[in-house]
This record gives structure tokens, C-alpha cells and sequence, in this order.
């Protein structure tokens, strides 16, 4: 059974198609890229996925179960978990808090034991602090503990919304544009940073990004959308190859920068 | 420092204003109005701590705290005067009757994002008045009259430290922890896998518990309650003292609560400029220090006995 399965996914707003009949499959331990040019459809996709938006069409099921419908913090329990092309985190808390709060759902006590302070207050806060620390320290984050969210450098964000995705016990992340407004070392960076995480967490990685050489070397397969069309799914070889590709994404690029 | 000596500074701070007030009572030193203005006081850090656990900690703006008020001050006073119940118990089921409508306002209003929630407790404050003005059981416009004055300073202090306790508890849980990440971002908040609205109508209706125990509490002392003192108006104070103090912070709502009394205390004879002032002082606090008094700190023991400890010599002596 695929982690994962997408069929005949489809989205409108309004009167604009914006995706349109996405099949995918995606099984555990997968590493995916998702490209396509601005407003391809890939972030809606996402939105899909996470149950941001309820679809026009179509099925997602995953680990078996249908999805669709299903409010977003439930499909987080579920096991997917997500961070934003332009970053969001819990602004004026601490970046301890952060994720603190994303154990939320599996490390809690009822509301009248933290109304009274009762004895298993002390022991859950004792388990949330324990994981906390170790995820910081794991995401080199730990200097940062007490600064507030909002203060950090731009790349220790990055790791922070990460960090704080992982907290929620993913088994499926989707990374959105993870490599923004990275410099081609912070890039490389980045990319062995994904492979540790992927190995250390045991996930299973879907990413969106723009950064080719990122989504290139790094990914088995990739989807490529465009205007909300599944134009090519193959591995890096075949997509860089596809005709289609190349003229809707790669060609426009290449014709971009020729001299 | 020493656990049992953190323990003995914090019963100190929790009896000493108790005690030295009611030393002060018994002596005959406090006159009547300044009891008055005292129990007012009380009451306002009810209120506003109450409040700002729904505006200031979720995020949530709502417009309507003087109507749970009267939910709890009318359920109360009914209750003790009469069905002649006890105080104690009157006092809980007033919380409860507040929280109850909490939820039914709270539960469609609180799925939606955006402003509904202060339009919605808006409306209610001003429908429970109408209700109240014209239900014969309860005087109608002319009020009930003749509640025992049951609310003592002893009951007074007693429910503002569970109050307090009870808010500080929640704000500082798990629980409360969620109601922050969605005044911070409350998409976010959904995609690490909280319940927003759940947590919404949770810190909503733990809000109106607050307020309709206040009510009670203010029935059982003033004899009389009016459908006309929980006004817009009431809630409006209410909500001048969040945001004066702090949205978010604890202390902050007590400091509030606390000078917003004694002006108006001051300016009883002015009565009818109070809204001026009220005004002039958000617009002062929004030019000059818009995150509130205190902002989102907190006053607490432990890091005071700490800088004391530290000022005195090292640590531990």
C-alpha cells in the first residue's frame, strides 16, 4: 500500500482551474520534488493535501484512509506535517515554545489537571521539555532558545518551522520551497541537511522548490506542473529530458539566461 | 533557593493583602466608600483577567464581557434569593450559566475567522439586557432588589486568587500554549495539529465562567442589580483595562484593573466624562505604549526573590 494516493485531484477558484486531474502515488521512504513555473498549482496542492482547502474533485488517501473533508489539525494527527513558503511561525514566542506547541497532540493532559496542577502536569511537562531541548540541540537551534521567533536570523527560521513540523511526528513532510532565498553554499547545505533528516526521522520528503539544482540532485522522482497540469513525472534524467519540460519550465529558463 | 523558602514568600504574598485588609476592616479604618471602591476593584481584576484570556492570550476580540457578567449576577442572585440556595453553590452555578452561554455564542461565531466573534458578543450583551428588561420574574427594568449581601471580603479575595490561579494554571499548559499559537498565527496552529476551534470556545466560555462568578459576586454586595449595569458601557471598561494593562499579561490586567478603579473612585462626581477620559487615556496608551503596561511580561515571585537573593550576596546563604 502507497503512503500516499492522489487521484484525479482537481481544484477551482472561482472559474479558474487550478489544478486539474493530479494523479500521484507516493510510497514511504520516497524523496519527491514538485516543480513547476509560479502558479503551476503546487502550493494548492499542498493546501490540499493538509486539508487547507477541500477539493473540487477527486480522492487522497493516505495510509489507506480518505482524507478528504477532514479538518487540518486531523490530518496533522494523522501524520503529515508541513511548513510555508513564507514562513510561519508562532512570531513573539520563544523559540522553546514553538515547539513545545507542536507536541500538542500527542503529549497532553486533560484541561482540568492543567486548571488544578495536577501531578501529571508535572511529568507530561517534564516528557514536553526533555523532546523539546533534544530537537533543538539536533537542529542546532538550542543558542536561540529563549529569543522569540521573530528575531532569528532568516535561515534558522527555515530550521525552526522545520523543527517544529518534526515535533508533530510526521511520517509525510512537505517542505514548501525550502531553499528561498538560500545562496548556492546554503543550498548544498540544505540538501545534505534533507538527507540527514530524511534518515534521522525516517520520513518520507514531498518538496517544492524552485532551486533545480536542490530538486535535481536530491530527489528520486519529480512531478512537474504547469497552469494546474501534471505535464511529467519521471526521475531527474527523464523530466530534465521531457519535451513538454522543456518548454513549458526548463526552456523558458534556458532561453532566459542565454546570452 | 531553597523550595520551602519559595513556598513560605509565596503564601506570604498570596495572606499578606488579605489579611492587612482585613485587620483594617476589623479595626474600622476602611469607610464605607473606600469598600465599595475595594470590592470594585476585586471585581474589575476579575473581570479584566477573565477578558484578557480571551483577547489578549487567543487573539480573540470579544465585546460582551458585562453580558456573561449578568448571566452569572441574575442566575446568582435567583438563586439565593428566590430559591434560597447557598451562596457557595449560587456562586458556581452563575459561572456555569455564563459559560453555557459562552458556548452558544461562542460555537458558530468562533469556527469563523475574522470579526464575527465581537459583532456577535455585541449583539448578545445588548440582547441579554433587552431580556433582562423585560422578563417580570427577575424587576424587569427596575432590577432585582433585596439580594442578601452575602459577599464579604473573605469571599471576595477568596475567588480572585482561584481566579487568578485558575487563569495563570491555564496560560501556562498545554492548553494555553495552544490558545497562544492561535493568537499567533492560527493556520499554523491548525497544521501542528491543534483544534483551533475547539481551544477557541474552550478559552471563551473559561472567560465567561470568570465573568459570571464576578457577577455574583457583585450582586450579593450591592443588593440590586440592574439590567442597566451591564451595558455596553461595563463591557467596554472591561476591555480599556486589557489593553491598558497588557493583552496578555496577567499582571498587567490587575494593574488595570486596579488604577481604572480608583479613577473611577476619583471621578464619581464626574461620572458623565469617565467615557472621555477613558477615551483620551486608549489613545495616549496607543501612542505612547501601544503593547500596554506591562506588554506580555509578567511579574513573578521566583525571579524576584532571585534578584533580592542575588542583590544580598550569593545564592543559597
Amino acid at each position: 500500500m502507497a503512503l500516499l494516493e492522489v487521484e484525479n485531484l482537481s481544484m477551482a477558484f472561482g472559474g479558474l482551474m487550478a489544478l486539474l486531474n493530479i494523479n500521484m502515488q507516493v510510497e514511504e521512504g520516497d524523496l519527491i520534488g514538485i516543480i513547476g513555473p509560479n502558479g503551476a498549482g503546487k502550493t494548492t496542492l499542498f493546501n490540499l493535501l493538509t486539508g487547507m482547502y477541500r477539493p473540487l474533485r477527486g480522492s487522497i488517501r493516505f495510509r489507506g484512509q480518505d482524507i478528504v473533508g477532514l479538518p487540518p489539525h486531523k490530518i496533522t494527527r494523522l501524520g503529515i506535517a508541513r511548513t510555508f513558503q513564507n514562513i510561519r511561525l508562532f512570531g513573539d514566542l520563544t523559540v522553546w515554545d514553538n515547539i513545545r506547541i507542536a507536541q500538542h497532540w500527542h503529549r497532553n493532559y486533560g484541561l482540568g489537571v492543567a486548571l488544578l496542577r495536577l501531578p501529571p502536569f508535572h511529568r507530561v511537562e517534564e516528557e514536553i521539555a526533555r523532546e523539546t531541548q533534544l530537537l533543538l540541540e539536533m537542529f542546532g537551534l538550542e543558542p536561540y532558545k529563549h529569543e522569540k521567533a521573530r528575531n532569528l536570523p532568516y535561515g534558522e527560521q527555515r530550521r525552526l518551522e522545520i523543527a517544529r513540523a518534526l515535533a508533530a511526528r510526521p511520517r509525510l513532510l512537505l517542505l514548501d520551497e525550502p531553499a528561498a532565498g538560500m545562496n548556492p553554499q546554503e543550498t548544498r547545505e540544505l540538501m545534505a541537511f534533507l538527507k540527514w533528516l530524511k534518515e534521522e526521522f525516517a520520513l518520507t520528503l514531498l518538496l517544492i522548490e524552485h532551486d533545480m539544482s536542490l530538486v535535481m540532485g536530491l530527489c528520486q522522482r519529480i512531478y512537474v506542473l504547469d497552469y494546474g497540469r501534471l505535464i511529467a513525472v519521471g526521475t531527474p534524467e527523464e523530466v530534465q529530458n521531457d519535451p513538454q519540460v522543456i518548454e513549458a519550465y526548463l526552456g523558458q529558463e534556458v532561453n532566459d539566461f542565454a546570452p | 533557593m531553597a523550595k520551602g523558602k519559595y513556598i513560605f514568600w509565596r503564601l506570604v504574598a498570596l495572606l499578606l493583602p488579605y489579611v492587612l485588609i482585613q485587620g483594617l476592616l476589623g479595626a474600622g479604618l476602611i469607610s464605607d466608600f473606600q469598600q465599595i471602591t475595594l470590592m470594585m476593584m476585586g471585581i474589575n481584576i476579575i473581570l479584566a483577567v477573565s477578558l484578557n484570556l480571551i483577547v489578549g492570550f487567543t487573539g480573540q476580540l470579544a465585546l460582551g464581557h458585562a453580558g456573561f457578567m449578568a448571566v452569572g449576577a441574575y442566575t446568582a442572585a435567583v438563586l439565593t434569593l428566590k430559591i434560597h440556595q447557598p451562596f457557595l453553590l449560587s456562586l458556581i452555578l452563575g459561572g456555569l450559566a455564563a459559560s453555557l452561554a459562552g458556548l452558544l455564542v461562542g460555537l458558530p461565531t468562533l469556527r469563523l475567522k475574522g470579526d464575527y466573534l465581537a459583532i456577535a458578543t455585541l449583539g448578545f450583551g445588548e440582547i441579554i439586557r433587552g431580556i433582562l428588561n423585560n422578563v417580570e420574574y427577575v424587576g424587569g427594568a427596575a432590577g432585582l432588589l433585596g439580594i442578601p449581601r452575602l459577599t464579604t471580603w473573605t469571599w471576595l479575595y477568596g475567588f480572585l486568587v482561584l481566579t487568578l490561579l485558575g487563569v495563570m494554571n491555564f496560560v501556562n499548559s498545554t492548553h494555553g500554549r495552544a490558545c497562544l499559537a492561535i493568537r499567533e498565527d492560527e493556520i499554523a496552529a491548525e497544521t501542528v495539529g491543534i483544534n483551533t476551534t475547539y481551544y477557541k470556545v474552550v478559552a471563551f466560555s473559561l472567560g465567561a465562567f470568570f465573568a459570571g462568578l464576578a457577577g455574583g459576586l457583585y450582586a450579593h454586595y450591592f443588593y440590586l442589580i440592574q439590567p442597566s449595569s451591564f451595558s455596553f458601557f461595563r463591557s467596554f471598561e472591561v476591555l480599556v483595562m486589557v489593553v491598558l494593562g497588557g493583552l496578555g499579561s496577567i499582571t498587567g490586567s490587575v494593574l488595570a484593573a486596579v488604577g481604572i478603579t480608583l479613577l473611577n473612585a476619583l471621578l464619581q462626581d464626574l461620572a458623565e466624562f469617565r467615557m472621555i477620559i477613558y477615551s483620551l487615556l486608549l489613545i495616549l496608551v496607543m501612542i505612547f505604549r501601544p503593547q500596554g503596561l506591562m506588554g506580555r511580561r509578567e511579574w513573578s515571585l521566583a525571579r524576584w526573590l532571585e534578584k533580592r537573593g542575588e542583590a544580598r550576596g550569593p545564592a543559597g546563604s
